[in-house]
Order: structure tokens, then sequence, then C-alpha cells
């Protein structure tokens, strides 16, 4: 019986002795300290990029586009015009210029098939004059031009139709597309 | 009887003047200081100076207003200052933060883990600074944000990455004896 009681006390000692170790052990930590960088937060720029005033969207932006230029309807050695006008609108850090490509216009839908043999379509150059004045490319053919940030440019489109074209083309109509394509330039290039 | 009065009080009045004048009855006696001085604890401290991001072209920009694109690199700086006063301290520096910026890592983003160096050379985390090899000799703490060219589309336009999780902690190594 009495080598039970001290079995017992034996047991309680030992594990007040766990109990107090174990209730003391912040007494292992160290000097420490700690600080933070307030690196704060790294942004990317928007590609805001515009056509005629409307966003391009990475899937594509159809933007109808109105011939102006001489009034009235198209006919044979008298051409129409439209404008379009391109803009660098990104709000990146570091100044980024865009490509703009603007390939060569294809006629997509015509009423007649014969009006597509007839119609002509050309690109002109970036200009800021009238696009009566304006220098074209071949057809079949596109342009570029660099736009810096904040900054635009205005390419021109003339319709014809070529000379000689059938009197069975009248009151006819056909579709022009025009892919215009901006792509980032390298910071700095 | 009246004699052994008078006796006794002579006596007592001789006594009483013989306690009287004290220092009669000194001994000899000295006393030294111990020159012990004072004990002064030591001091651990980390001091981390205003960091700066810079673009490729190794100009200061403001991140908070800055916008980033596809094929900058940018790169945060940071002075780190740990004071290490104590004869016998001895502890390591690291970053803090890290896995926050390996989850910014993706196809278009490469964010590298900040490292750490001294004039001595690259301060790892098992690196044991000392007041000897910190004192007047600051930590340069450096990480990079590289944007690749190769982002297609509109690729993580105006998205963001957050690096205020950054830190350095600065932890005392137990003395060895």
């Amino acid at each position: 019986m009495r080598i039970t009681a001290q079995l017992k006390a034996a047991a309680l000692i030992g594990l007040a002795a766990v109990v107090g170790l174990l209730g003391v052990g912040g007494t292992w930590a160290l000097w420490n300290a700690v600080v933070p960088s307030a690196a704060g937060t790294v942004q990317a720029a928007d590609f805001k990029i515009t056509l005629n005033e409307a966003d391009m969207a990475v899937a594509g932006t159809a933007v109808q586009v109105t011939p102006a230029g001489p009034s009235g309807p198209l006919t044979p050695g008298a051409p129409v015009y439209a404008a379009l006008t391109v803009a660098n609108h990104t709000d990146a850090g570091t100044p980024m210029p865009v490509i703009a490509a603007v390939a060569a216009p294809r006629i997509t839908q015509a009423s007649v098939p014969a009006l597509k043999n007839a119609l002509t379509a050309q690109v002109s150059a970036p200009t800021s004059g009238d696009c009566t004045q304006a220098r074209y490319t071949e057809a079949n053919t596109g342009t570029s031009a660099t736009i810096p940030q904040d900054e635009s440019r205005r390419f021109c489109l003339r319709m014809s139709l070529r000379d000689g074209a059938s009197t069975t083309l009248r009151g006819q109509c056909a579709t022009v597309a025009v892919d215009v394509t901006a792509t980032q330039q390298s910071p700095g290039a | 009887m009246k004699k052994m009065t008078k006796g006794a009080i002579v006596t007592g009045l001789g006594v009483a003047l013989l306690l009287g004048g004290g220092g009669t009855l000194a001994v000899w006696n000295d006393s030294v200081e111990s020159n012990a001085g004072t004990l002064a604890s030591g001091n651990l401290d980390l001091e981390a100076k205003p960091g700066v991001w810079t673009n490729g072209q190794g100009e200061k920009i403001t991140v908070e207003s800055y916008r980033v694109v596809p094929g900058e690199m940018l790169t945060y700086t940071q002075v780190v200052n740990p004071t290490l006063d104590g004869d016998k301290l001895q502890a390591t520096l690291e970053v803090t933060g890290v896995e926050t910026l390996k989850a910014h890592n993706s196809k278009n983003i490469t964010v590298t883990e900040p490292t750490l160096t001294n004039a001595e050379g690259q301060v790892l985390p098992s690196t044991v600074l000392t007041k000897a090899n910190t004192e007047d000799q600051p930590v340069t703490a450096s990480t990079t944000f590289a944007f690749s060219l190769d982002a297609d589309k509109q690729e993580n336009t105006k998205d963001t990455w957050d690096f205020s999780e950054i830190g350095y902690y600065l932890e005392q190594q137990a003395p060895t004896s």
C-alpha cells in the first residue's frame, strides 16, 4: 500500500514537471524583428485601341463606315471615299507604340457577281488631308503605320468603278471589308 | 553606603564618557569598491528603407500609377539595415512572403525570388550575420517582375500583382556557449 502511494506521488511530480516545461515554452524564443517591404502592387496596362472611336476588341469589332467625299452614287470615273482613324489610347507607363496594319480591302458581298469584278477598293497611307488627295496603294495591297501612344492615324479608302463598267451594274450594291490589326511594339522600340 | 553610592556614580559617569567618545572604541578597518560596473543588454533591430521600382530603362517609377506592358521588366530594390548590437549576437535574415510571389508566375509573368546581398555577396537565410558583418553594411533586397512578349491578344491586360506581402525577418541565433 505504501509503495503504491509513492508511485502515485512520483507520477504526479513527473506530470507537474512536464506541464511546467510546456507552460514555459515561450522561453525558447529569441530576439527577432519583422519589417514589411511596402512594395505595392504592379498593374498591367490596358490595350485601348479605337477604330473610328469604337473600341477594338480581341475577337474583332465590326465598324460600319459610311462612304464620304463626293456625294451621289458610285459611277465610273467618280470614286467614293471613306476614312478609317486608328487611335492608340493605351495607358502604358512607358511609351508604347502600336503598329496599325490595314489589310487590302476585300469585296465580300456583291449583289451581282459582275460588280465584284468591276469594283476596285484601295487603301491609302496615313494622311491628314482630304481623302481625294491621298496617296493610294495598288489594288490588293495593304498598308501599315506606327502610332505612338496618345496619337492616331487616319487612313482613307477609295472605291471606284472601272471605266467602261456595264450599265447592268446600275443600282447594285457591294460590301467592302477591311481588316485592321493593331499590334503592340516592344517597349523602347 | 554613601561612599559606595558615590563610587558607583563616578564609575557610571566614567563609562558614559567613554561611550560618548565612541571613536575611542574603533579598531583597524578598510574598504574597497568592486568596480563591477553596469550590465547593459544589446539590441536587435531591422529597418527597411523605402523601396524603389525601376523599369527596363532604369528609370524610377511610381508603381501605384505605372502600367506595365508585355516586354517590360520591372525591378524592386530595397535597402535593409539589420542592427546587431551584442558581442555574441548572431542572427539570420530572410525574406518572407515568397510563396505569394511564386503564385504570380504564369505563362506571361515571371517573378524572381527576392535576393539579399551585402558587400560580401549574397545573404542567404543560412548566412550568420554578426555585428561585425552588418555594421555600416546594409543589405540590399532585390526582385524582378518580367512581362513576356509572348502575351497574346489582350492577355493579362489590367491585371494586378500584389507584392505587399514581401517582408524581412531577422532572427537571433541561440548562443553556442
